[in-house]
């Protein structure tokens, strides 16, 4: 009996020197979380805006809900990025972040008042060769004109696809970001992409869709 | 008997080792506690971000970090004495020798940035003894600590530390996981960041479809506000036309890629020209050129002497640094700027709206009180997402930006939608910005070929280095001043004329500031500050542990005088006292409150909580003597002494 207490307490003092052997342990072998994992994909955003001149923000609106709530089927809108679209960047103009517009150029008219009322005043007069959009090139194509702005001169923006879905064309694209910290410029990006007249016939809204792409480590400055 | 004294021992056996449980029982409850705050301990040396980083990596990978050391000792008198005392030697050694210095017998050695003494007035040459000795010390301790201890008593090899910093106890090495885990439980180390801080270049023009990318226009449309427009607006104009330009200031240009004068591109380095003849454009040998398109704007905002229209201040020596794959990145930059004796660096960065008091906004805070520099921040450009990280530093000056609409008016001009603000919910923080200058689609110097051209740019990177060209008009004015940050502050805050929605008024018996959310003080106004600082309107000094208070007076002349009061002080960040005595992460701040009383008894308050700035503004009553308070409501006890400016308009 009293061997047995004996062997009783040695095993309690065993079992707590485990107990602190295993404090000791963890202090070393401090687990790291394994949750938030990297992900390129850090944001979506979309904004809206009319394709009918002037651009409004409360028709923006307006048309989406309408868009939205359509069953329609979202096809893709093909075009050659070598060839059909034009994209220029510059610093200084622009508002709010993440803020698009855009319009869609039927005929050398519409691209007339966008250029003296647009291209001019942001500065992109000398981004497009008007002199290839006549008329004979309006008869099957047509122009989608969109800017987005930018936090920063920083940041990449790539445009990607045009999808349509009932009148509502998506024109999406990617921004990237190289690191965390970046300059404190506005920055405002102009795209011109041709498209077949007959794919954005029915278009009466345009929508910008953005994702970030994030390369630089996650977290600032530590 | 037998049994008896067999019986007894055998109790006296197990009681010793009942009691031997027992004292196993109580030292179990007294350091499993202590091992698991000494676990947390470690674990919260390293940061979230870089715990986040290490999941990702396997053991054999090595990842760049930056490691906060605790500080060294030092006795603050004692530093200034020292400094004084090389003041005293180099000067004393000028008179005897009635010669001008040579490269031969210049002071160098005692001087951080080997300036000649005999162009540097008698602040400048403190400030530069001072620079001095802390480099020296820094950099005994740091490599002397990474020498005999880190590396020493773990597995890390020389060959891994990439940078050491020369005005803080940080260390930049690329260290494995488990280095990292190893080197948190070093008593010297303070804290463990991920080293992932450089301000990325522009490279605006880079898109993927390079083969279809029309170029920039040679001729931009002028379709925003003109440059004297927004000068005027702020008054520069009129201080430019009293013959202020900046001349002997230093001033320091952080961004994405450096103003190389021979490498930039022909015609955007035209606005340079002069500057660069006179030997006052220098580029930092160890940086990179990178894309130096934003660096050329607000670079030229500050200092163009050729193009367009000149800059704020064209008059001073501007130094270009780029953090960009740079050694040290922007820690190795600012640096940098410091020993080469800039008094201003000015940092148009964004895009990591943290909205919190991160590492590097410490780290600013840390080089603005020990080396007396002058830091100003862009705030960002994403609104009420926050303030760009660095930017929420309690000691640097942080610019948003306004919109003056194109009108030379103050009174029109409004917060512009994409200017950062702190949008949190902590009123420990310091409201940022501190003020605001026009960043809404402005022209700024430019050249078009051989033809001056404005260009028009925006964004809280141009409102950045306007402030910055203000503070070099200010220590131009008042060289005295560049030895004294929170006066700084406090004269720009409190020197601003009324300007609508930009400002408010205080209310008489209220105790809340007049700083505001979105636009802090106001927009900059250079006529106002430069009213401030020709008269003297100011005072400053330093409220120890026995000084609870500080009363001054001051006189309106007449009742339509807009009149504002500023009171701001500096954060004391020597880490180790932060670090051990609080969370890494919110080192404590003194608290000081203002109060301004009429001759009719009226009383107007700023008691706000946190940060480091109170601002009173109000339109009197009557004429007569209004009297200031200045009341220390809390200071850390580690550190008592308050360094304070205060100004009033």
């Amino acid at each position: 009996m009293t061997d047995h207490s004996v062997l009783r307490s040695f095993l309690v003092v065993v079992a707590l020197m485990l107990v602190l052997t295993g404090c000791q342990v963890q202090t070393e072998d401090p687990s790291f979380p394994t949750s938030t994992p990297l992900s390129d994909h850090v944001s979506t955003t979309t904004t809206t805006i009319s394709s009918s001149r002037p651009v409004s923000t409360t028709e923006s609106s307006a048309t989406t809900t309408t868009a939205t709530g359509s069953a329609a089927e979202t096809k893709g809108l093909v075009f050659d990025v070598s060839n059909k679209v034009r994209v220029r960047s510059r610093t200084g103009i622009g508002t709010a972040p993440g803020d698009v517009k855009g319009h869609i150029l039927r005929s050398p008219q519409d691209l007339q008042e966008a250029r003296l009322e647009e291209l001019e005043l942001y500065d992109y007069r000398d981004t497009l060769d008007t002199a290839a959009y006549t008329e004979a090139f309006f008869e099957d194509k047509a122009l989608v004109l969109v800017y987005v702005t930018l936090s920063s001169g920083s940041l990449q923006l790539t445009f990607n696809r045009l999808t349509v879905k009932d009148v509502m064309l998506t024109v999406h694209y990617t921004i990237t970001r190289h690191t965390t910290t970046v300059t404190a410029d506005m920055a405002y990006w102009c795209a011109v992409i041709e498209v077949d007249r007959e794919a954005v016939q029915e278009i009466t809204s345009l929508v910008g869709s953005g994702t970030q792409v994030n390369l630089a480590t996650v977290g600032t400055s530590g | 008997m037998r049994f008896t004294n067999k019986h007894f021992i055998t109790n006296r056996v197990n009681r010793f080792v009942s009691f031997i449980c027992v004292l196993s029982l109580m030292m179990l409850s007294l350091f499993c506690p202590v091992a698991a705050v000494e676990y947390e301990r470690n674990q919260s040396k390293i940061s979230t971000a870089l715990l986040q980083q290490l999941s990702s990596i396997d053991k054999t990978e090595t990842i760049p970090v930056a490691v906060w050391l605790n500080d060294i000792e030092y006795d603050e008198n004692a530093i200034n004495a020292q400094a004084n005392a090389t003041v005293d030697v180099i000067k004393s050694t000028i008179t005897n020798e009635k010669t001008t210095l040579n490269q031969d017998n210049n002071f160098s050695f005692l001087l951080s940035s080997g300036d000649n003494p005999e162009e540097l007035n008698d602040t400048q040459l403190f400030l530069e003894a001072k620079r001095k000795i802390f480099f020296d010390l820094y950099t005994q301790s740091n490599t002397t600590r990474v020498e005999t201890q880190l590396t020493a008593d773990t597995t890390i090899d020389a060959a891994q530390v990439t940078w050491v910093s020369h005005f803080s106890p940080v260390i930049k090495m690329n260290l494995t996981k488990t280095q990292i885990i190893s080197l948190s439980q070093h008593n010297d180390v303070e804290e463990i960041l991920l080293d992932n801080r450089s301000i990325f270049p522009q490279g605006i023009d880079d898109d993927i479809f390079s083969d279809d990318v029309v170029p920039k226009s040679d001729n931009p449309t002028q379709v925003t506000t003109p440059y004297e427009v927004w000068q005027e607006t702020t008054n520069i104009t009129y201080v430019k036309s009293l013959g202020y330009d900046g001349s002997g200031v230093k001033v320091g240009l952080c961004d994405g890629g450096k103003l190389d004068y021979p490498n930039l591109d022909a015609n955007k380095r035209r606005i340079f020209d002069t500057l660069y003849r006179e030997g006052r454009l220098i580029a930092d040998p160890s940086a990179y050129v990178n894309d130096p398109g934003h660096a050329i704007s607000c670079g030229g905002v500050i200092a163009a002497t050729d193009g367009s229209v000149p800059g704020i201040a064209p008059g001073v020596t501007l130094y270009s640094t780029a953090g960009h794959n740079r050694t040290g990145g922007d820690y190795g930059a600012i640096e940098w700027l410091i020993s080469s004796g800039c008094r201003i660096i000015s940092i148009s960065a964004g895009g990591a709206e943290t909205n919190t008091y991160e590492a590097f906004s410490k780290w600013i805070d840390h080089i603005a009180i020990q080396h007396d520099v002058t830091v100003v921040f862009s705030s960002g450009n994403g609104g009420s997402i926050g303030i760009c990280d660095g930017a929420m530093s309690y000691n640097s000056i942080t610019v948003g930006a306004s919109d003056d609409r194109n009108t030379v008016s103050r009174i029109d001009d409004i917060h512009a939608p994409f200017s950062s603000y702190y949008s949190g919910s902590s009123t420990s923080l310091p409201i940022k910005p501190d003020l605001v200058a026009p960043g809404a689609s402005i022209e700024i110097p430019g050249v078009n070929g051989s033809v001056a051209s404005g260009i028009v740019s925006g964004g809280t990177s141009i409102s950045c280095p306007i402030v910055a060209g203000v503070i070099a008009l200010m220590y131009e004015m008042r060289p005295s001043l560049e030895a004294k940050q929170a006066l700084t502050k406090a004269i720009l805050l409190a020197g601003i004329s009324r300007c609508g929605s930009l400002t408010r008024n205080s209310v008489a018996g209220s105790t809340i500031t007049a700083m505001q959310t979105k636009t802090g003080a106001g927009l900059v106004d250079a006529k106002a500050m430069r009213y401030i600082a020709e008269n003297g309107r100011f005072a400053a000094g330093t409220m120890g542990s026995g000084v609870s208070a500080h009363t001054t007076t001051f006189n309106v002349s007449s009742t339509d005088t807009y009149t504002r009061v500023c009171l701001a002080w500096l954060k004391n960040n020597r880490i180790s006292n932060s670090h051990i005595t609080n969370s890494p992460s919110n080192p404590a701040c003194a608290l000081l409150y203002l109060k301004v009383q009429a001759p009719d008894g009226t009383v107007y308050e700023s008691k706000r909580n946190g940060g480091n700035v109170q601002l009173i503004a109000f339109t009197p009553t009557m004429p007569g003597q209004y009297t200031i308070t200045i009341t220390k409501a809390a200071a850390p006890s580690a550190e008592p002494n308050v360094h304070f400016g205060l100004a009033w308009y």
